[in-house]
């Protein structure tokens, strides 16, 4: 079962499984989710919940109480959603991981895997870089320092912004792409397998590793060394991966293929002192052999922050040189300070003279 | 109702004006120097509500110890009823107001001695003067 927390969690959570739940605090974007189960987490409003978080995490942050404990446990083993920029994913998203920080030790097969789609800083308003920063300095943080989740992977809405993609687009070329990454389980099963095997219970396990996941796929090209088409392939919709820590491959080869080919990509991984997890299988659907690798690094986030708090920086002065371009020259002005009390003085209450003037005009002088 | 002058000042007998032995055996004090002393007694809330007074009676409206007490309180000199009263009290006593129960309200005028202290204060340069809400907003 997949979950999907806020406006954006959510939509992608439904897209990708018909039977996804979905989280928010507001009751008409609820409503617009196609999805099996929406719960609404309580957030205390005279006004009716039928507005988010607004891009505030605190509001978030509130309605997680309200969902606690029924969140902790339907999150055990399943895969979340969540936007970090906004305020609804960020603030119960934020709960969950703090929680799952306190919490002792979670079973291997408890363990959540996290999609977090992080904002693209060079375009997207400052509350989301600022909100994606406390994010991952806070309750990301904790939380893979705790051990307690499983892979998290990284989002990024780069691709959306610079190749203007329509939301509904994007997302489903996240669905595309996850699908992908975890059919890897049901391809060896369905496939023939020629060597090396991931089972379902060996791709939960790695799924539970608390690491970042950089998946990708591609058209693998045995006369090209490997690294360099792994350079080369990036996945385009997560952010860019570190050295790994641990991988994971599968390589389909056509009918009749040489399945001796994936032996370049293990020695890939040797030089990097990774034994990967792998199965090569026969596909007949392909004309090429065709690999999937997901890559799980370790990139803190204090390194991961310095990055949105360096663009946010980045921002905060092209603000500054926009309101200073627009700065308007203002006129000298000459003040005399005699005339200036002067006038101070009769705005206040009369000179003295006036107040003689007063006692005069009375009789009384 | 026009509000004239204060008569009652008319009334009072004229002050000595030379030094006498109606102090006893301390020695003479002139009507001058009692004056110069009293005036020299005076602060700022005395001040204002003289200037007040006279500025009220200028325009003809009647001057309250309950404006006293707003005027003063919105100038900042003192939060408290108990001062504006204190010092409408001690200016009467000095016969330099007179107070006149008028319809329910004790309205402020500033007698012909109230208003040769305010003129010695306002040439003295002692304070600095201030507006009145309740004046400039008549």
């Amino acid at each position: 079962m997949t979950i999907g927390i806020g406006g954006a969690g959510g939509r992608l959570a439904a897209k990708l499984d018909p039977n996804a739940t979905v989280v928010n605090v507001s009751e008409s974007e609820l409503n617009k989710v196609d999805a099996a189960r929406r719960i609404l987490a309580a957030v205390h409003t005279p006004r009716g919940q039928f507005r988010g978080s607004r891009k505030n995490p605190q509001i978030g942050r509130e309605a997680y109480g309200s969902v606690k404990r029924e969140l902790v446990e339907l999150i055990r083993g399943q895969l979340v959603f969540s936007s970090t920029g906004g305020g609804t994913g960020n603030g119960i998203t934020s709960g969950l991981l703090v929680d799952l920080a306190a919490t002792e030790a979670i079973p291997i097969p408890d363990k959540t895997f996290f999609g977090l789609i992080l904002p693209y800083p060079t375009l997207e308003p400052a509350e989301y870089i600022k909100n994606t920063s406390e994010f991952l300095q806070g309750a990301l943080s904790a939380a893979i320092d705790s051990g307690n989740t499983g892979n998290i992977v990284l989002f990024s809405n780069r691709l959306k912004f610079e190749s203007r993609l329509a939301e509904d687009a994007f997302n489903q070329m996240l669905v595309e792409s996850l699908k992908v990454f975890l059919a890897v389980p049901e391809k060896n099963d369905n496939l023939r397998l020629l060597d090396g095997h991931i089972d379902y219970e060996d791709f939960n396990l790695y799924l539970s590793r608390p690491f970042f996941n950089h998946f990708t796929y591609f058209e693998y090209d045995s006369k090209v060394a490997f690294e360099k088409q792994l350079r080369a392939n990036p996945n385009p919709l997560l952010l860019a991966p570190e050295a790994p820590i641990e991988a994971l491959f599968l390589l389909e080869v056509p009918q009749g293929g040489d399945p001796t080919v994936f032996y370049d990509i293990l020695q890939y991984f040797a030089e990097k002192n990774v034994s990967p997890v792998y199965s090569v299988v026969e596909n007949p659907d392909r004309e090429e052999p065709f690999v999937t690798v997901s890559l799980l690094y370790s990139r803190k986030p204090a390194e991961l922050l310095q990055d949105f708090n360096r663009i946010s920086e980045e921002h905060a002065k092209a603000k500054v040189r926009k309101s200073m371009e627009q700065l308007v020259e203002l006129p000298i002005l000459n003040v005399n300070l005699e005339s200036e009390a002067k006038r101070v003085a009769r705005q206040r209450g009369g000179t003295e003279s006036d107040i003689l003037v007063v006692l005069r005009r009375l009789g009384k002088l | 109702m026009v509000r004239g002058r204060d008569k009652s000042s008319s009334e009072w007998p004229p002050l000595p004006t030379r030094p006498t032995d109606a102090g006893g055996g301390g020695g003479a004090i002139s009507a001058e120097r009692l004056f110069q002393e009293q005036v020299a007694q005076l602060n700022e809330t005395h001040f204002l509500v003289l200037l007040w007074a006279a500025q009220g009676e200028d325009r003809r409206i009647r001057y309250n110890i309950t404006n006293v007490f707003d005027d003063l309180k919105s100038a900042g000199v003192t939060r408290t009823k108990q001062t504006a009263v204190a010092a409408v009290d001690a200016l009467h006593v000095l016969r330099f107001v007179t107070v006149r129960e008028e319809g329910n309200r004790k309205n402020i005028y500033i007698t012909r001695y109230g208003a040769k202290a305010l003129e010695a204060l306002v040439v003295g340069g002692a304070f600095t003067s201030r507006r009145s809400a309740f004046v400039e907003g008549q």
